[in-house]
Order: structure tokens, then C-alpha cells, then sequence
């Protein structure tokens, strides 16, 4: 089995970043707490839906 | 205030959160703080009048930095459903912030393991009804992986490999299996209705997971938490928990999502009371191979 391990990284966190098929934006909540925001990248026609089957 | 204590007799570490004592506990539905914050309305944890997934840090955390992190991952902005009830669309985005946690989370020098789970109902303890599930990122490595990290060395390998090699040999407890996963009752399940959900492929986290294994991953978890709703045609709680790789460097884990359901009827719970708690060895009245029977069934029913 390889060695596990993330990678440990000291770089400055971007403001939107994608990640696979997403994209995260992140904010500061008014108390300090980190809030990520993420959505699925979409193709330009592509409609939006997600509500509950 | 988090306060981390070792407990002698059982060698185990207890996370004493007080300030969750005064968490939110079952708000009316127009007060949930996991909903978007309407235009003009009360604000909530989530300052957006719609998302698709949001997380963040908890208001009332058991473990915080600089020794580990505690989030809330939200699934949706509509109050109602599960997971179950997802889209597609939106349980294979679900997997994808799984694994972006895990990483950020896991690079962190003080986090030693990401444990992502979700407790469903209020038999198993939930406080809030909007689809949700949680992350602790540990600082050290607490006993149940630990227990894993044991059977890798009894085994002489990965557990959950020779384990799933097992179960397909044997075939009476697997209940749903699709190109990337398979899911079984395990042969010494604890809970009458236990489930583990394992990938196919040596994969230690969701990490070294390919994108059709993620999205084989979040059918076959769709599928069985569809299934256990129809079982006993009854919103069915479980604690679910996502098993993979410690984050402290160590070569071992292979990504598995452990269910554990408290019904051994519709009506009925099981309870862990002496030999469980006393003794630390489970009772069961139900035997692995009916339950996974009635549980198969379940699923082709829910689907």
C-alpha cells in the first residue's frame, strides 16, 4: 500500500477555486467562521436543477 | 471550550464540548439555521437566498483549531428530505465536497483523521431536520480506526479488502452492488440492519477515488438509505459514517461507509445496555443473512 498522506500546503486560500466538477467560493461568517459555498460546474445550456427528486 | 481528557481504564481519549449543551435543539421549520436567509428575513448560518452545498465551521464545535475542526455540510437549501431525496446531480456534487474536505482538512498539521459522517432521526441524536450531515477533524487517531489499523495487521493486509472478498464469495449478505461498490450486511454486524458500503477498488480515500467511482459511490449510498425507507415504509435513522485513510501519514485505509441503524423492528430500538456498554460485546436477535434478505428486497422496493 502507498504512503497516505494529503498534501500539507501553506498556500493563501483563493476566493473561488474549481475542484473536479465543482466550484467552491469561500467566505468569513460576521463571527469569524469559515463558510464554503460550493456548486456544480455547469455547460452553458445546461438548466439548473437540483431540487429533491 | 473543548477539554480532551485520556481515560486510563479504557485507554481512550473523552472530548468534553460543554458549550454544546447549548446548541439548537429541534427548531420549528420557519427558525432552521441551516436554511437560506430569505431577503429581509431572520438570518441563519447560510447568508444566501439559495445554494446548492454549503459548509461551515460549527457554531457550537467538539473539536476547533489549532486541535482539529468541526463543520455542518449542508445538502441542500430546501428544508425538507434527505439524502435519499437528493438528485443525482446533487449526491455526486455531495461526494465531491467530501473529498475537498478530506484533503483541506486532512493537510492540516493538526488534524490526524476526518471522520465525515451523518446522524439521521431523532433516535440517533439529531437536533435539526434540515438534510445535513458533519465533520471532526480529530487531532489524534480515535479507536474505531485505530481497531481498523489492527485488522489490517491480523489479516495481513487490507481488512476491508479480504472482507469484501469474502462477502462476494459467500453472496447471502450483499444486498446492492454496481461497477464501483458493493454493499453488505456484514457476517458479524452488530445492528440488526448494519450495513458497510465498499468500494471495489483498493482506493484509501475518496482521494485516489476515480470520478466514476465517486459517482458509483453516491448511487449505491443513495440507493441503500432509499432502500431502508421502504424497509419499514417509515423515515429510517441511522448513523452514517465515512471510513478512509487516517490523515497523519500512515499507509492503510480503503474508503467504506459504515451504517449504523438503531430499529431492529419498525417499532422497535435497540438499545446498548449491559453486555453492550458493561461488556462491550453486542447482543443481536437478528441473524445477518435475514436481515439482508428483507434489506435487498427493500431496495429493489425503494428504487
Amino acid at each position: 500500500m502507498a504512503k497516505h498522506t494529503p498534501q500539507k500546503s501553506d498556500e493563501k486560500d483563493k476566493r473561488s477555486e474549481s475542484f473536479g466538477p465543482i466550484v467552491l467560493t469561500r467566505h468569513v461568517k460576521d463571527d469569524g467562521r469559515a463558510l464554503i459555498v460550493y456548486a456544480r460546474i455547469r455547460g452553458e445550456d445546461e438548466p439548473v436543477e437540483d431540487r429533491p427528486s | 471550550m473543548t477539554d480532551l481528557r485520556y481515560e486510563e481504564l479504557r485507554g481512550e481519549q473523552v472530548v468534553y464540548a460543554i458549550d454544546r449543551q447549548e446548541r439548537t435543539f429541534l427548531p420549528p421549520a420557519e427558525h432552521c439555521p441551516l436554511c437560506p436567509t430569505a431577503p429581509g428575513g431572520e438570518p441563519t448560518e447560510i447568508p444566501f437566498a439559495a445554494f446548492e452545498i454549503a459548509v461551515f465551521e460549527n457554531r457550537f464545535p467538539a473539536f476547533r483549531a489549532p486541535h482539529g475542526a468541526a463543520e455542518v455540510v449542508v445538502y441542500t437549501d430546501v428544508h425538507t428530505g434527505s439524502f435519499g431525496t437528493l438528485s443525482t446531480e446533487r449526491a455526486r456534487e455531495l461526494m465531491w465536497v467530501w473529498r475537498h474536505r478530506y484533503a483541506e482538512l486532512g493537510a492540516r498539521e493538526d488534524v490526524e483523521y476526518v471522520l465525515i459522517f451523518e446522524n439521521r432521526g431523532v433516535e440517533v441524536g439529531v437536533t435539526l431536520h434540515h438534510p445535513h450531515g458533519q465533520i471532526y477533524a480529530y487531532p489524534f487517531l480515535p479507536p474505531v480506526p485505530a481497531l481498523e489499523l489492527a485488522a489490517d495487521a491480523r489479516l495481513g493486509g487490507c481488512a476491508p479488502c479480504e472482507l469484501l472478498r469474502r462477502e462476494l464469495d459467500d453472496g447471502r449478505r450483499v444486498v446492492y452492488e454496481n461497477d464501483g461498490v458493493v454493499v453488505y450486511v456484514p457476517y458479524a454486524a452488530r445492528w440488526a440492519y448494519e450495513a458497510h458500503v465498499v468500494m471495489r477498488a483498493h482506493r484509501p480515500s475518496l482521494l485516489e477515488c476515480e470520478p466514476g467511482e465517486l459517482d458509483a459511490l453516491a448511487e449505491a449510498l443513495q440507493a441503500l438509505v432509499r432502500g431502508y425507507d421502504a424497509l419499514f415504509e417509515r423515515p429510517f435513522p441511522y448513523v452514517m459514517a465515512v471510513h478512509q485513510a487516517p490523515t497523519d501519514g500512515r499507509a492503510c485505509g480503503h474508503v467504506h461507509v459504515e451504517f449504523y441503524p438503531p430499529l431492529r423492528t419498525a417499532e422497535k430500538l435497540k438499545y446498548l445496555a449491559g453486555s453492550e456498554q458493561g461488556a462491550g460485546t453486542f447482543i443481536s436477535d437478528t441473524l445477518p443473512e435475514e436481515s439482508a434478505a428483507a434489506l435487498r428486497r427493500a431496495i429493489a422496493d425503494g428504487e
